[in-house]
């Protein structure tokens, strides 16, 4: 991009009339009831944020009683049933339902802002995302009105939570719980990828991103890995309570470790999938108070990497007291100690950027919390840091020293800066700012309350007290102090009540329109001034806080100077970027509002519901009615190449649709495939893992001879045909309007090759006379299978899907998303089934 | 470094807690042996230096915020981020991982220097079997109490056969689980004669918070005849009450999970009786364990210890009960 | 208008009540169908069981003779005089399987009907006995119209036992010692532990122990009456077992009941279920696996854990599971600890 002043912007004035009336009615946020069907991200993520924060509420309520329960010692308030349900629900609902969400919801509702995007590049598979977590977080809650709530802890460990310890649906609604969470967190890992990597307004390459816009893009890459092993997980977990397939069973070769190994992979890195997002807020609140650029952005961004790195590396930490071998011990323990080091880069480079500012640092409601998160997080990681020495863990895993601990880190890392977030992005959103009174009496009602609360834990827990118990001794010296912390948690409770009042007065939440305008004269692009379709043009950027650089690029903005000022195909449509140098590349035609996703969020909560209540025939009809929804939503989004080419401003002129590598549908193909692998990696783990615990239960020894290799092999050709004819069929795409049965009958094939292949492996064992409730061998040799008929099932929709478009001539050599989509799937998908075939039927042979 | 910071911590929490004392029998900042007195001058140092890195984040902060020009401007430059943020961490972070692993290494050669006592300890729900070996190689079960040898390095096996448990006595030793197929072993050593408090630390579902023991460390001599008598039958009944409890034990069934050594009494589901009027608590470590106590829980315990696994007994009169309780207190 | 109108009908008393007035013919016919739509929408979900045992259905007789007998007769029996001044008069039975379909008749028997004078099934959630009686209606023969009205016995109206002597009644469904009861759901009684057998009459006599059958038996009794009936059955001796072929089932169940299932925490059978322990704990041999299934289900589900001794037994019987009581059932069945034992089972236990 060369210099340009401002008499050669890309669009000239005066704008046609009508131009900004036509983008208003275009991007028209749905009135009344009919509000349920938008999908206008500043909408959905207001109610996604809302969502989130009524479940921070529930599960604060549930502290409160909880807190009331310990106020003194032997008190009966709740009884032991109640009270397991109570910190199981608050767990769960906190992490689950409150903090993943908050801040997805922050990357729905600010991404496009910050990026002057119109929208995210998927509006609708945000709103199912949302309509899908809304509906099975309030079910899943309201178990606890039922006594149903699970009450295996958050963390499940089995054998506690299989059916022999823990009978009845209650672990189910945990499982169905964290199901409802693991979609939408994928479905919201896929929109934060794509939007960050593609929707950014032109000239913003990476190195000129907000951080914010960083740190939500490591949280989306830490989600695509960390999900798919708590997904592995729940579903060993469900299988095993379900139908008896021993993974976890000891007598029958499982281990009750592999659980842990699993779900700490992923519930490690949840916590620095919270906290990152968090931090990166903060980056974006400083600097804006100081008035100065962030010192430090480099280092910040490799810290905020480092971390996401490191946090895999840590997951073990959870698990220093099960006599895991030293030197894994050490190992662990020393990356969680240099996890730190990130951290503390972090907190040195904030306050750099407050001694840099312009005059004095604004002491505002925002950076009061921003300062109480700086002084609570610290505490929280040094006293991280004294956990991870093992010896020292040893002692106070597992006490209230590490309630309060993970305290300091998530709500001094979490929930202070969302408070911040709260108040500083309030105006962007609502037509009235926040009340600065109120929002100073908050915070100081919320970080005295805190400290009360939690700091007297730290030595609760060395004086010995366990977690989750429900009632105490007297006479060991706890009363005192557990007295002091429901005190506390009572003023913390008071100064979210306090909030509430001031978001009752003072929030008038403007339905996508433009909010109140920017009082802290920040430098980033969510402060552009705008309307329901967002920034009135897409600004081309020149500099990371551009609203600061570029002093008249609000006025020229607002009047239509910049990039597709206009809607030019008559839909809504955004600016897709190149990936690092964000150089324009397509217009991005998106759906408006809509009900097929509605009911497929719907469908797809009764699905799971049903079957968690055992209602099978009910929820296979839901699942049914979910898979028709689906069609019907993704029916309209090929639409094919016929708008046409336009013109975006300075001479641009870029196609309205793309297929292959350069489109937004091909980037979350390939995020979904990155999901697929960690899921498959996860699972090799696990058939290794229970090898290693359990050799002996291993065929030949302990089961059934494997199937003679003809088995495997016929299998594997099956699949290899079956890729070769997907290949081939990709280069037999009819030309447009000149449909050809060609290319159907070999996705057709395809398909069958694929279920082919999946079946024969099944029989294969089958007849071999193993049983996948034998032992931890069996159940992992089928395993193998569940994955690949799940790859399977939806290779089948899609290639059905895709032979239904063309038959109706909407996939040609051009128009061929659907078909590409298929296209990558499928290669994934047989490379996986080999790779299980080698290893099912290689390993054993090799190791036996 | 460890002793000064202790009476310190010990000065600023009693200021800010006039009633509550450093002293209790389940708290890690009263090491009283073996691996616990390894671990507080570690937990010492860490939290020292925990400490004062609070304080100088702090100091910074302030500074940052309403500090003199001229330091802000120190602080605001890259070398102090690389500084602060990067070189000062690593110091700190390797010196405090080289003292941990110090530690570990010690952990490491106090447990093969064990090896002579063995005490297995297994998890249930929700108390804790305890089977001792006699120097003649004999199993001696208890439960809900650990007695150790003062001096002595014992290795305790920790296992279980239901759900994850985990062992932790914080004076002796950190905790380590009991994990379902595992043998996990812990070497405690008790530095000096004295009652400690130990308890589940690891959530084992209904009745977790309830579910502790006590550990009593008692001088080598005396422990050695403790032991002989712990491997000898139980005492019979002398009184015509203690008679009709044993009567009334036999009759109802409770021989189903409960062994009495030398009666016919073998069940093997609940904790061993033989000898369990001498122990310091029922229940694990939920009553005091006297007569009345026995006769409560008897009748109670799904009130007492709710979920745990033995029935209540309310089909006895208040007679029986007091009978019962009269025989199980003797079983000294 | 309507609701008016009735209002007013009401608060003036002009509408008759006595029993000696039939209804309205249109009121009758309103308040008939309103009935049978009632019935038949409420006892839809009703699951049949198998009724076609005549054993079920002679037990069914049996109550029927004392529980329902006084008010709606009996083939070759006469009504009741006073029954007969009801109104809606108690319909005669003979037939009625004919007119209600079958789930119907459960749900009448179980739910009983509002305003008629028809009671619900006095034991609370024991539908395992309302099909005894369904099953007796169901073949309930029709009247012996051969028998001349005035030569027909007529039932006393006293619900429960009218015997002089009540033992008659119990053999009728318990059997006498040598006769197996009438239905392998009622249990042995002789050679039964006195003590078990004195608490049981009690608990059914107060209402603590659920059973439509035994509760109004027992209600009618005094505490001498109960001390010698259970005296009587316990002096009796027990009934000689049959033993029969022993399958895997048998030696699973013989497992349990011998040594419990330390793995669920399960105490064996016979530590309590034993001659030589408490009296209130009964002795199981001889009792057949239905009775012991059925009563297993009853504890597991709550409806016998409400008496110190049931709630002993609920807390053993939850870790049961329906296979387990089935293995039980099966090895009481096969004669319990006094069949047999088949030589590879001695070796199993060895």
């Amino acid at each position: 991009m060369n210099r340009a002043g401002p008499d050669d912007l890309p669009n000239a004035l005066p704008r046609p009339p009508g131009e900004e009336e036509k983008l208003k009615r275009v991007w028209a946020t749905p009135r009344g009831w009919r509000i349920l069907s938008a999908v206008n991200n500043t909408v959905v993520g207001v109610a996604y944020l809302g969502f989130a924060f009524l479940f921070f509420l529930l599960a604060g309520v549930v502290a409160l009683v909880m807190r009331t329960q310990l106020a003194v010692p032997g008190n009966d308030v709740v009884g032991q049933d109640l009270y397991n349900q109570l910190f199981t629900m608050h767990g769960t609902t906190m992490m689950f339902l409150f903090a993943v969400p908050a801040m997805e919801a922050l990357g729905v509702l600010l991404l496009p802002q910050m990026l002057a995007a119109r929208d995210l590049p998927f509006p609708r598979l945000s709103a199912f995302a949302i309509w899908a977590y809304v509906i099975g977080g309030l079910v899943f809650f309201s178990t606890i009105f039922y006594g149903l709530a699970p009450k295996g802890g958050w963390f499940m460990y089995p054998p506690l939570t299989l059916t022999e310890y823990s009978p009845g649906d209650n672990a189910d609604f945990w499982l169905l719980g964290i199901g409802f969470i693991e979609i939408s967190a994928i479905a919201g890992a896929i929109e934060i990828v794509v939007g960050t990597l593609r929707t950014r307004p032109p000239g913003m390459s990476l190195t000129k991103m907000p951080i914010f816009a960083w740190a939500m893009l490591i949280f989306a890459a830490m989600i695509m890995f960390a999900f798919p092993a708590v997904i592995l997980a729940t579903m060993l977990l469900e299988i095993e309570r379900a139908f008896g397939w021993p993974f976890f069973s000891a007598e029958k070769g499982g281990d009750p470790l592999l659980w842990q190994h699993l779900f700490w992979f992923f519930g490690h890195p949840e916590v620095y999938i919270i906290f990152l997002p968090a931090a990166g807020l903060v980056s974006m609140i400083v600097p804006a108070m100081a008035r100065r650029p962030l010192i430090g952005y480099r280092l910040i961004v490799v810290a905020l990497i480092g971390t996401g790195f490191f946090s895999f590396g840590l997951w073990v930490h959870h698990m220093f007291a099960t006599g895991l071998p030293a030197l894994s011990l050490a190992f662990f323990s020393a990356v969680s100690m240099a996890v730190a080091i990130p951290s503390g880069i972090q907190v040195f480079s904030w306050i750099a950027t407050i001694a840099a500012s312009e005059g004095r640092f604004r002491i505002t409601t925002p950076s009061l919390f921003v300062l109480g998160f700086l002084a609570i997080f610290t505490l929280g990681g040094l006293t991280g840091v004294m956990v991870a020495l093992v010896p020292v863990d040893l002692q106070v895993h597992d006490t209230y020293f590490v309630v309060a601990h993970f305290h300091y880190v998530l709500i001094g890392g979490m929930v202070f800066p969302l408070f911040a977030t709260f108040y500083y992005w309030a105006p962007m959103v609502s037509r009235r700012r926040l009340s600065e009174t109120l929002g100073r009496i908050t915070f100081w009602l919320m970080f005295i309350g805190f400290n009360v609360a939690f700091l007297p834990m730290h030595l609760t827990g060395l004086r010995g007290m366990p977690r989750r118990v429900w009632t105490y001794p007297g006479d060991v010296g706890w009363d005192m102090l557990n007295m002091i912390s429901t005190v506390g948690a009572f003023i913390l409770a008071a100064g979210v009540l306090v909030f509430i009042v001031d978001l009752l007065r003072n929030f008038r939440p403007t339905a996508g329109g433009g909010g109140a305008g920017d009082p802290w004269g920040a430098g980033t692009l969510e402060w552009l001034p705008g309307d329901v379709y967002a920034a009135r043009s897409i600004p081309l950027v020149r500099s990371r806080e551009p609203l600061w650089d570029q002093p008249n690029l609000a006025r020229e903005v607002e009047e239509g100077r910049h990039f597709l000022p206009n809607a030019p195909t008559g839909g809504r449509e955004t600016l897709v970027c190149s990936p690092v140098e964000a150089k324009p590349e397509y217009v991005l035609q998106m759906p408006g509002p809509g009900w097929s996703h509605v009911l497929a969020a719907i469908f797809m909560a009764g699905f799971f519901l049903l079957l968690t209540v055992k209602l099978v025939v009910p929820a296979v009809l839901s699942g049914i009615a979910c898979i028709i929804a689906c069609i019907w939503w993704g029916w309209s989004l090929d639409p094919g190449p016929v708008k046409g080419d336009v013109p975006i401003g300075a001479g641009i002129v870029l196609p309205t649709y793309v297929s292959g590598p350069r489109s937004h549908a091909w980037w979350a193909m390939i995020v979904l495939v990155f999901v697929a692998t960690s899921l498959y990696i996860a699972y090799v783990f696990s058939y290794l893992y229970l090898w290693v615990v359990s050799p002996d239960a291993w065929s030949p020894h302990g089961a059934p001879a494997l199937p003679p290799a003809t088995w495997p092999l016929a299998s594997g050709a099956l699949v290899a045909a079956g890729a070769a004819a997907m290949l081939l069929a990709g280069r037999r795409l009819p030309a447009p309007g000149r449909p050809s049965a060609t290319a159907p009958l070999l996705l057709a094939f395809a398909a069958l090759a694929m279920t082919g292949a999946v079946v024969l492996e099944v029989l294969g064992h089958w007849y071999s006379g193993l049983r996948p409730g034998q032992n931890a061998y069996a159940a992992a040799t089928y395993m193998a299978s569940v994955l690949n008929v799940q790859v399977g099932i939806a290779v089948v929709l899609l290639a059905g899907y895709a032979i239904a478009r063309s038959l109706v001539g909407c996939l040609d050599a051009v128009r061929r998303v659907n078909f590409d989509n298929c296209a990558i799937l499928y290669p994934y998908g047989a490379v996986q089934i080999l790779l299980s075939l080698l290893l099912v039927h290689g390993f054993p042979r090799m190791a036996g | 470094m460890a002793r000064p910071a202790r009476v310190l911590a010990c000065t600023c929490s009693s200021a800010m807690l006039p009633l509550a004392g450093c002293a209790g029998i389940q708290s890690a900042l009263v090491p009283k042996g073996g691996e616990a007195l390894d671990i507080d001058p570690l937990f010492w140092t860490s939290a020292g230096v925990a400490m004062a890195v609070m304080a100088m984040v702090t100091i910074l902060v302030a500074v940052a915020l309403r500090g003199p020009v001229r330091w802000r401007q120190v602080l605001s430059r890259e070398w102090f981020l690389t500084g602060g943020g990067i070189v000062l961490p690593i110091v700190v972070l390797t010196f405090l991982l080289v003292y941990g692993f110090l530690v570990m290494q010690a952990g490491a050669t106090r447990m093969s220097a064990a090896g002579e006592h063995v005490v297995t300890v297994t998890g249930k729900r929700w108390w804790w079997r305890v089977v001792y070996r006699t120097p003649e190689g004999r199993e001696v079960e208890s439960a809900n109490e650990l007695r150790l040898p003062v001096g002595r390095k014992v290795m305790v096996r920790l296992l279980s056969d239901d759900v994850i448990h985990s062992f932790w006595v914080p004076q002796l030793a950190g905790k380590l689980d009991m994990i379902p197929g595992r043998i996990n072993v812990l070497t405690l050593e008790a530095a000096e004669p004295g009652i400690s408090r130990g308890q589940c630390a690891e959530y084992c579902g209904g009745a977790h918070a309830l579910m502790a023991f006590h550990v009593v460390a008692m001088p080598a001599a005396e422990y050695d005849a403790w032991l002989a008598r712990e491997a000898m039958p139980a005492r019979v009944p002398a009184s015509a009450e203690e008679e009709r409890g044993a009567a009334l034990f036999t009759a109802n069934g409770c021989g189903a999970c409960h062994t009495i050594a030398g009666t016919r009494a073998q069940g093997r589901l609940g904790p061993d009786l033989t000898h369990v009027g001498s122990r310091r608590s029922i229940g694990a470590a939920t009553l005091p364990n006297d007569a009345a106590a026995f006769a409560r829980w008897i009748a109670e315990n799904d009130h007492i210890k709710p979920e745990n696994l033995m029935p209540p007994y309310r089909n006895l009169a208040p007679d029986e009960l007091r009978a019962l309780g009269a025989f199980l207190d003797l079983l000294e | 208008m309507v609701a008016i109108g009735l209002g007013l009908l009401a608060v003036s008393g002009l509408y008759n009540v006595a029993a000696t007035r039939p209804h309205f013919r249109p009121v009758d016919h309103l308040i008939k169908f309103a009935l049978r739509r009632s019935i038949s929408l409420h006892s839809l979900g009703v699951l049949l069981p198998d009724l076609t045992d005549p054993a079920l259905a002679q037990l069914g007789r049996e109550h029927f003779a004392t529980g329902c007998a006084p008010c709606h007769s009996q083939p070759g029996h006469a009504r009741h005089p006073i029954a007969r001044g009801m109104l809606p008069s108690p319909p005669r039975l003979e037939g009625a399987a004919s007119r209600w379909e079958t789930r119907e008749l459960f749900w009448i028997v179980r739910h009983g009907l509002k305003f008629t004078g028809m009671p619900a099934w006095t034991g609370r959630d024991r539908d395992d006995e309302v099909w005894a009686v369904v099953a007796y209606l169901q073949r309930m023969p029709h009247d012996d119209d051969t028998v001349p009205a005035r030569e027909k016995r007529t039932p006393a109206l006293g619900f429960g036992i009218d015997e002089p002597s009540p033992l008659a009644r119990c053999a009728a469904c318990h059997g006498d010692g040598r006769r197996r009861p009438v239905h392998a759901s009622v249990p042995v009684l002789h050679g039964q532990k006195e003590g078990y057998l004195a608490r049981a009459l009690s608990e059914y006599h107060d209402g603590r122990r659920q059973s439509g059958i035994m509760e109004p038996l027992a209600a009618v009794l005094s505490a001498e009456d109960i001390g010698r009936i259970a005296r009587h059955f316990a002096e009796a001796d027990r009934p000689a077992a049959v033993a029969r072929p022993g399958d895997a089932r048998v030696a699973r169940g013989r497992r349990i009941f011998r040594e419990g299932v330390p793995r669920q925490e399960l105490p064996a059978c016979r530590s309590c279920h034993a001659p030589e322990t408490s009296a209130q704990f009964p002795l199981l041999d001889g009792l057949s696996g239905h009775y012991v299934e059925a009563q297993l289900g009853l504890f597991r589900s709550g409806v016998r854990s409400g008496t110190t001794h049931g709630r002993i037994m609920s807390v053993i019987a939850e870790r049961l599971s329906p296979e387990q009581i089935a293995d039980i059932a099966a090895f009481l069945d096969s004669g319990g600890e006094r069949a047999p034992v088949p030589a590879e089972a001695r070796r199993e236990g060895e």
